[in-house]
């Protein structure tokens, strides 16, 4: 489940060389064989391709045909599922050379009946189609965005074609993300977006509807939403939030493209995302794997991967840019006008099932292994008071009785030898997220009464949400030499998420005697205690 | 003095970038890795020509011309057939641009 993330990474957000994806390995058995009948060279675009297609699910064998600017179509295998008509036009000295293509793509038709993509290099031409359903690519965005970068004529005796490494790899790039899923697989049905950190910058219970910033970056991701929706796509809310205040969010930011009647299912409550994917999935009467589901936060990806592990999802990032980019060449969200939705073969559905076994086989144990998570419990550390005072401040949610202290009493709660303050902070491979959250117990008699404890809402559903809070009780517990435990905890407005915790996960470690027994499972997570 | 402790090191250091083995490997690192052979391989076979096929050698030039920022004329390109080649062709590139 994490090679989806990782495809993301390298794909999208690093500066990924050549070298990097010709060395590329798919994961993902041969499922479709594409014919690429051509008078140029293909084969530096296939040199490329490969992680690209893995990443919407396909492993494409490419045959090819001898150059024959003829088209005689003599050679052409017409058991592959795609004909790409890849040809140079500049090699052709002909004045009705529109007319030849015409005809020849017109007896293609003849001998064969499923999907044609047609890319004109050097001139662009394009004709009416619609009576012989063909796809027409253009390379001229990508040849205007290169300017006289995009051929090479002084490779092309090498080669074989005029284009450059550049305008190849871009053709790679598109024709993997958008074009081949495009023309190859069913599309997409729908998009779930999370909201904090995702629509926006900011979370919504605790900043509030006028305290989320809408970045530029926020602001395409959301016009692009808004254009998936026009265009059919399904687009569905699955946020841990109050429904009241996403409603208002919605109606009382008049700086969102996004508007609630963009949507059709709105889940903004406190159960698992799972079970509200679940809930959207059965409401549009679709399999969860014709989703895409957006959320920033990794826990919650892997959570709903476990129970939708064909599910599509994309990681959004601190720069919506970037999820941006993401969205705009996400595999099957490219709605081609010739599209055959029968074209799904019996290959892929075998694919999927194969796809099936293996992410079932990564448990969420394994999930936290991969990541080498690490927590580290500070106790009573003076230096942390400010972080420790602005989260007590600043959580509305995950907060057991909104306390709200100052730094000065976090500094009086340190000293004091009858009260211990355990900040947790949390890190992993792919980030170090800093204090995320904070554990505050006084010793009454033989009691230790947990007087307060909140955490932010960006470290939990990483699947260690037992192992931060009751972690931190216990490490605390230790530090005041008690053993029986009782909980303060007041109800607030918003902090159900809190109340809901507490109910699940404190009742099996609690003894009727109030002995509390908690082990940190340090064979999966690295622990440190200070 | 202070050109010596300043200017001449960083001559040095150019010169050993450029001239020196760590140029060399990462260039027959590269050829390795685009023909899918070994370093070793490469290197016991420096003056061999057909260990890659005309396909992996526009890659080849590909990757040299983006890593170290060079350009290879057509009768360049024609000419790096083995790996010694690739290299005296792509150290002089270098130090040339370097000069």
């Amino acid at each position: 489940m994490i090679n989806k993330l990782e495809l993301q990474a390298l794909l999208f957000e690093k500066d990924t060389c050549r070298t990097e994806l010709l060395s590329y390995v798919s994961t993902i058995e041969p499922s479709h064989r594409v014919a690429i009948y051509r008078n140029h060279s293909f084969e530096l675009v296939e040199n490329t391709i490969k992680p690209y297609l893995d990443y919407g699910g396909l492993n494409i064998d490419f045959l090819y045909s001898s150059y024959d600017d003829s088209l005689s179509f003599i050679e052409l295998d017409t058991s592959v599922d795609a004909v790409v008509l890849w040809l140079d036009l500049s090699l052709y000295e002909m004045s009705n050379l529109s007319v030849f293509i015409l005809e020849r793509v017109k007896y293609l038709r003849e001998i064969f009946d499923r999907n044609v993509l047609f890319i004109p290099c050097s001139t662009d031409i394009s004709f009416d189609t619609s009576d012989f359903k063909i796809e027409q690519y253009s390379l001229t965005p990508i040849q205007d965005a290169l300017g006289d970068q995009f051929f090479d004529l002084r490779m092309e005796s090498f080669s074989g074609t005029k284009l450059s490494s550049k305008a190849i790899l871009e053709v790679s790039r598109d024709l993997g993300l958008n074009y081949l899923p495009g023309l190859l697989k069913p599309n997409l049905k729908g998009v779930v977006v999370d909201l904090d950190n995702t629509l926006y910058r900011g979370v919504l219970g605790e900043d509030g509807v006028d305290g989320v910033e809408l970045t530029d970056g926020h602001r395409e991701l959301q016009v692009k939403l808004k254009e998936l929706s026009q265009q059919g796509f399904f687009l569905s809310i699955s946020s841990k939030n109050d429904e009241g205040d996403v409603l208002r969010l919605l109606d009382e930011r008049k700086d969102f493209p996004l508007k609630s009647e963009d949507f059709v299912n709105i889940y903004a409550n406190w159960e698992s995302k799972a079970d509200s994917i679940a809930s959207i999935a059965a409401s549009l009467n679709i399999a969860s794997d014709s989703l895409v589901f957006i959320d920033d936060n990794l826990g919650e990806l892997v959570s709903v991967l476990e129970k939708h592990p064909t599910i599509n999802v994309i990681w959004a990032k601190d720069d919506a840019l970037l999820t941006f980019n993401v969205l705009s060449n996400f595999p099957g969200l490219l709605k081609l006008e010739s599209k055959k939705e029968d074209s799904l073969r019996k290959g892929d559905v075998l694919a999927n099932k194969k796809r099936l076994e293996i992410q079932n086989s990564l448990s969420l144990e394994s999930y936290i292994k991969e990541l080498n998570m690490e927590l580290l419990f500070e106790i009573d550390k003076l230096d942390v008071m400010a972080r420790v005072s602005e989260l007590s401040n600043k959580t509305n949610q995950f907060i057991f009785s909104y306390q709200r202290y100052n730094a000065q009493q976090i500094k009086n709660l340190m000293d004091d030898d009858d009260s211990v303050v355990v900040a947790i902070s949390l890190a992993d491979r792919l980030s170090e997220s800093g204090i995320i959250g904070v554990v505050v117990l006084r010793q009454c008699e033989d009691l230790a009464l947990l007087e307060e404890c909140f955490v932010s809402c960006r470290a939990l559903g990483r699947g260690i949400d037992q192992a931060i809070v009751l972690g931190g009780v216990s490490v605390a517990m230790q530090r005041l030499e008690l053993n029986r435990l009782k909980i303060n905890f007041s109800k607030g407005e918003r902090n159900a998420p809190a109340e809901k915790f507490v109910k699940q996960h404190f009742a099996s470690h609690l003894k009727s005697d109030g002995v509390f027994e908690y082990q940190i499972p340090t064979d999966i997570i690295a622990v440190t205690i200070n | 003095m202070e050109y010596l402790n300043t200017k001449f090191p960083q001559i040095l250091l150019q010169l050993l970038l450029i001239k020196g083995p760590y140029m060399s490997d990462q260039i027959f690192e590269i050829i390795a890795g685009i023909a899918k052979k070994s370093v070793e391989e490469i290197k016991a076979a420096q003056d061999k020509e057909k260990l890659w096929d005309s396909l992996l050698h526009v890659e080849l030039v590909f990757a040299l011309e983006a890593e170290f920022d060079i350009f290879f004329s057509p009768d360049e390109i024609a000419k790096i057939d083995t790996p010694e080649k690739v290299v005296n062709i792509v150290q002089a590139k270098v130090a040339a641009r370097e000069a």
